[in-house]
């Protein structure tokens, strides 16, 4: 059995590649890719917990979390939709609305 | 003795009927008439004071109510009748009289006719203040009044300019010497616990010599602002834009004498203290000689007689300085019989030439108002020192004196006696004589005075004449308050002290009896010198002036720089003006500049102008970019989460 | 060397190439296939962990749904033909997120983890399901969240249908 650390620490630089991913890239709906990747990274630290604490409410917490990002994913891609029908584009350089 | 509270309260009553009342009910000439019936009704009970004081020599203190409490003291409003005060008293009073029925005449049309004659009441009333005090704070209440009074006068046509000035100006350098005065007193509550003349003089054989110097210094100061002795006198010459009433009464007879009876009422004091009377001895011997420098070459009629002021007041400081106390205090009273006849001359001279005041515009007037001119030689020549009027009989006392003990103030006092008898006969004859040089048309109307102005002159011409054969009267008078062998009110030991004071002046014997006195005089050398001095000066002003035999420009010219010297007044008022005024026009702009531009705009509009700047620079970090915003998420995590693990 | 640790190596190393993938690939498509393979690792891990219901919920939700969703909009949107990354933010964010993953790696290493203390004990799963024994907390304990997420689903679904409408964008330019 691995120690469970290592699934902490796996979670951490999950998170963080998710993290630059959300930082760097330039096309909306590859920044929405990230913010996936870092849920998921939750998720792995979560589960990891409950098996060290001998507890299922990680689990438990992890199924809402699958949840809530089904919805998330749902709406942002909508929200890109909408944004698209506007701009014509997704580069996220050009959203800069609330500039200054 | 409960009559004396009639003296200073007739004033203060009338003062408050006319303030209150004056323009609504009492118009002229009613407002003049109160003023006057007042003032007299004061004359009369001082009078009576006087001959009840005379014959016994007793003193009265007497208390009125409790002003203040301070401590185990308490400051009472009293009078303090004997001798001294006596005598202050119905010098102000009588003469207060005389020039109020004047002033009726003279302020005749003038608009604010109730006005003035409020103000001169108000003044005689702090004046008896002053006189009657017993104590150094009912003393300097009457000083501040008067000055308060003099301010007001002095500038009673407030919409001129100059006399605005001149009444700012009288007011301030009032102030500087008032300043010196509260000190002393300061330092006397605190040296003696007490404020009571007589509780001060039994207490001062006790007191350190150098702290009764330093009281008596800072007292004096004081006097030297009221009496606009050297270097404080440049507020006197500039009062003279008042009315010649005002000049009369508040800068020749009275206000201005207040110094010298301060000093005199002090004497022990003073007396106490051989560094004290030497100053005073050296600031009148100053202010006598270089104020009659500065009258040589003025051409304002009123300037001229102003600086003979200062100059008489310098007289009366040196006969006190030189421990001749009774001299200086007689010759106060004849300086204010014929100062206010001098000036009241001048000022008929100035009705009738409709305000002229130009004395090199002026002349051959005499004919034409011969009872002004005549009074005017009476008071010109008891002012050179001639016997038999009063000029003489207290003048040349004071200059023997000096003669017998200390050369140096001698010297000048005698030169200043030819200097004065030069420049009073200077103005006579540019008044009354010597060439036309008078506009045409002011010829005209150049009338003699209405009574009610010449009688006045007439009793005051006949005063000088007649008072100075009562010298012997009056040193025997003033004895219980000013010998220190026959002061009933000092223990023996202060009595010692002020001897020795004294000392000074014992080896000097002056005749007391007038007759004795003018034989002395004709007979001796000095009597003699001081004789032919005073004429030698009236001569000289009538080779100049009226007969022009030497051209007085001539003269100016061979003379030039003394000339300019003397006619800018020694430079007082430049240096003064440079110093203090613009000194301090500098230095407020500076103030302004720095502390206000520079500092509190600095701060506030620096304030604006940072967070402005700040602002500007945070701005930049809103990109619009929402990768932007989690960077800095991010780099807000990582600190944090630095900060919490390696702090821990 | 157990069957377990191995699986966790070969998995680990799968999701975090796989991650980079997501992150690097300028091609979108590159990326989600990316992120397809990433999801499946992880939803390995958890089966090595003995989490069977949500590795499989896992698959399930996101490696099917989710994806489909990213693809269809991506196939409605022209290619993005711009650069993948911008350079100044990978410059700023890369030693931040260098630190922030030392640390958190720090805390996982030295924190102070309780000690087992639940009753979920790996025994008890020999005996009860891993899915009945989260059912057991789920519709009990937690039966509130749980509806009001299907809820939130709902406000999700219908949210995302007006989103997706077209009328909204050309009323709202009709309307300017």
């Amino acid at each position: 059995m691995v120690p469970f650390e290592y699934y902490i620490a796996l979670s951490g630089l999950l998170m963080v590649l998710g993290l630059i991913g959300v930082i760097v890239r330039k096309n909306i709906i590859a920044m929405l890719l990230s913010t996936e990747l870092m849920l998921n990274a939750v998720n792995i630290a979560f589960v990891a917990f409950d098996m060290k604490l001998h507890e299922v409410i990680g689990q438990v917490f992890v199924f809402f979390i699958l949840t809530i990002a089904a919805a998330e994913a749902a709406i942002g891609l909508g929200l890109i939709m909408a944004i698209y029908r506007m701009k014509k584009d997704v580069d996220v350089e050009k959203l800069t609305e609330l500039k200054g | 003795m409960e009559y004396l509270w009639i003296i200073p309260f007739s004033p203060l009553v009338a003062f408050i009927i006319i303030g209150l009342f004056g323009y609504k009910f009492l118009k002229e000439p009613l407002s003049g008439i109160v003023a006057v019936i007042a003032v007299a009704i004061s004359a009369i009970a001082s009078v009576k004071g006087f001959i009840d004081v005379a014959g016994s020599g007793k003193y009265y203190d007497l208390k009125l109510f409790n002003w203040l409490t301070i401590g185990d003291y308490s400051i009472s409003v009293s009078i303090f009748w004997d001798p001294l005060s006596a005598l202050m008293t119905c010098v102000v009073t009588c003469v207060s009289t005389f020039i109020f029925i004047f002033a009726t005449g003279y302020m005749k049309g003038d608009e604010s006719y109730p006005r003035f004659f409020a103000y001169l009441s108000l003044f005689v009333f702090m004046m008896l203040m002053l006189t009657l005090s017993d104590n150094l704070v009912q003393l300097f209440f009457g000083w501040e009044g008067v000055g308060l009074a003099s301010y007001l006068l002095i500038g009673f046509w407030h919409y001129k300019k100059s006399a605005a000035n001149a009444a700012m100006e009288s007011f301030v350098v009032n102030r500087v010497g008032d300043w010196l005065f509260l000190l002393g007193i300061l330092l006397a509550f605190t040296t003696f616990g007490t404020l009571d003349y007589l509780q001060i003089f039994n207490k001062l054989h006790g007191t350190d010599y150098i702290i009764i110097t330093a009281i008596a210094l800072l007292l004096f100061g004081g006097a030297v602002g009221k009496s606009a002795q050297i270097p404080l006198h440049i507020w006197l010459p500039n009062a003279m834009e008042g009315p010649t009433p005002v000049s009369a009464l508040i800068h020749a007879a009275t206000m201005v004498a207040a110094g010298v009876y301060m000093v005199a009422r002090l004497m022990p004091v003073f007396a106490s203290s051989e560094i004290a009377l030497d100053t005073v001895l050296f600031i009148g011997t100053m202010s006598a000689f270089l104020a009659a420098t500065m009258g040589l070459v003025q051409n304002d009629i009123k300037r001229i007689i102003a600086y003979s002021t200062l100059s008489q007041l310098g007289y009366m400081f040196a006969a006190e300085g030189l421990g001749l106390f009774s001299e200086g205090m007689f010759h106060l009273t004849s300086h204010a019989v014929f100062k206010a006849l001098l000036f009241l001359g001048s000022g008929s001279v100035l009705i009738a030439l409709h305000h002229l005041l130009d004395v090199q515009k002026m002349g051959q007037i005499g004919r034409l108002m011969p009872i002004t001119m005549g009074t005017f030689l009476i008071g010109s020549l008891a002012l050179a020192g001639i016997p038999p009027f009063v000029g003489f009989f207290s003048k040349d006392p004071i200059i023997e004196g000096a003669y017998e003990i200390n050369t140096f103030a001698f010297t000048f006092l005698w030169l200043g006696a030819f200097l004065t008898a030069f420049y009073i006969f200077r103005l006579f004859f540019l008044t009354f004589f010597d060439g036309d040089r008078l506009d045409p048309h002011i010829r005209e109307h150049v009338h003699e005075s209405p009574p009610n102005m010449t009688i006045p002159l007439i009793v005051l011409a006949a005063a000088t004449v007649i008072l100075g054969f009562f010298r012997e009267f009056f040193i025997n008078f003033l004895k219980p308050s000013l010998d220190p062998a026959h002061m009933p009110f000092l223990s023996p030991e202060v009595k010692a002290l002020v001897n020795e004071g004294l000392s000074r002046s014992h080896h000097v014997h002056i005749e007391a009896n007038a007759f004795e006195f003018l034989g002395h005089s004709l007979t001796s050398f000095l009597g003699i010198l001081l004789l032919a001095t005073a004429l030698a000066g009236i001569f000289t002003a009538y080779t100049i002036y009226q007969i022009r035999k030497i051209d007085p420009v001539k003269i100016g010219d061979m003379f030039k720089p003394l000339y300019i010297l003397f006619y800018n007044r020694w430079f007082f008022d430049k240096i003064y003006y440079a110093i203090f005024v613009y000194g301090y026009y500098k230095l407020s702009k500076a103030m302004w500049f720095i502390g206000d531009k520079i500092i509190i705009d600095g701060i506030v509009d620096g304030s604006g102008k940072t967070s402005l700047f700040a602002s500007d620079i945070f701005r930049k970090t809103q990109m619009g970019r929402i990768s932007g915003y989690v960077i800095q998420m991010l780099i807000g995590v990582v600190i944090f989460l630095s900060l919490f693990l390696f702090l821990k | 060397m157990e069957l377990s640790t191995v699986a966790f190596w070969v998995l680990s190393t799968i999701a975090v190439i796989s991650a980079i993938g997501v992150v690097f690939f300028r091609n979108i498509v590159y990326a989600v296939l990316s992120l397809i393979s990433t999801l499946i690792a992880i939803s390995g891990l958890f089966f090595n962990l003995g989490a069977e219901l949500v590795g499989a919920l896992q698959i399930l939700i996101y490696a099917v749904a989710i994806v489909v969703f990213y693809v269809l909009v991506i196939s409605t949107v022209p290619q993005y033909k711009g650069q993948a990354i911008d350079p100044k933010y990978t410059l700023l964010s890369l030693p931040f997120g260098f630190i922030l993953f030392l640390e958190l790696a720090y805390v996982s290493i030295y924190g102070l983890w309780a000690s087992n203390k639940g009753i979920f004990s790996p025994d008890i799963f020999t005996k009860v399901s891993n899915a009945k024994a989260v059912a057991s907390l789920l519709f009990t304990k937690y039966l509130f969240p749980f509806e009001v997420a299907s809820l939130i689903l709902l406000v999700a679904m219908i949210g995302a249908i007006l989103l997706g409408r077209k009328d909204i964008v050309e009323d709202e330019k009709g309307g300017q």
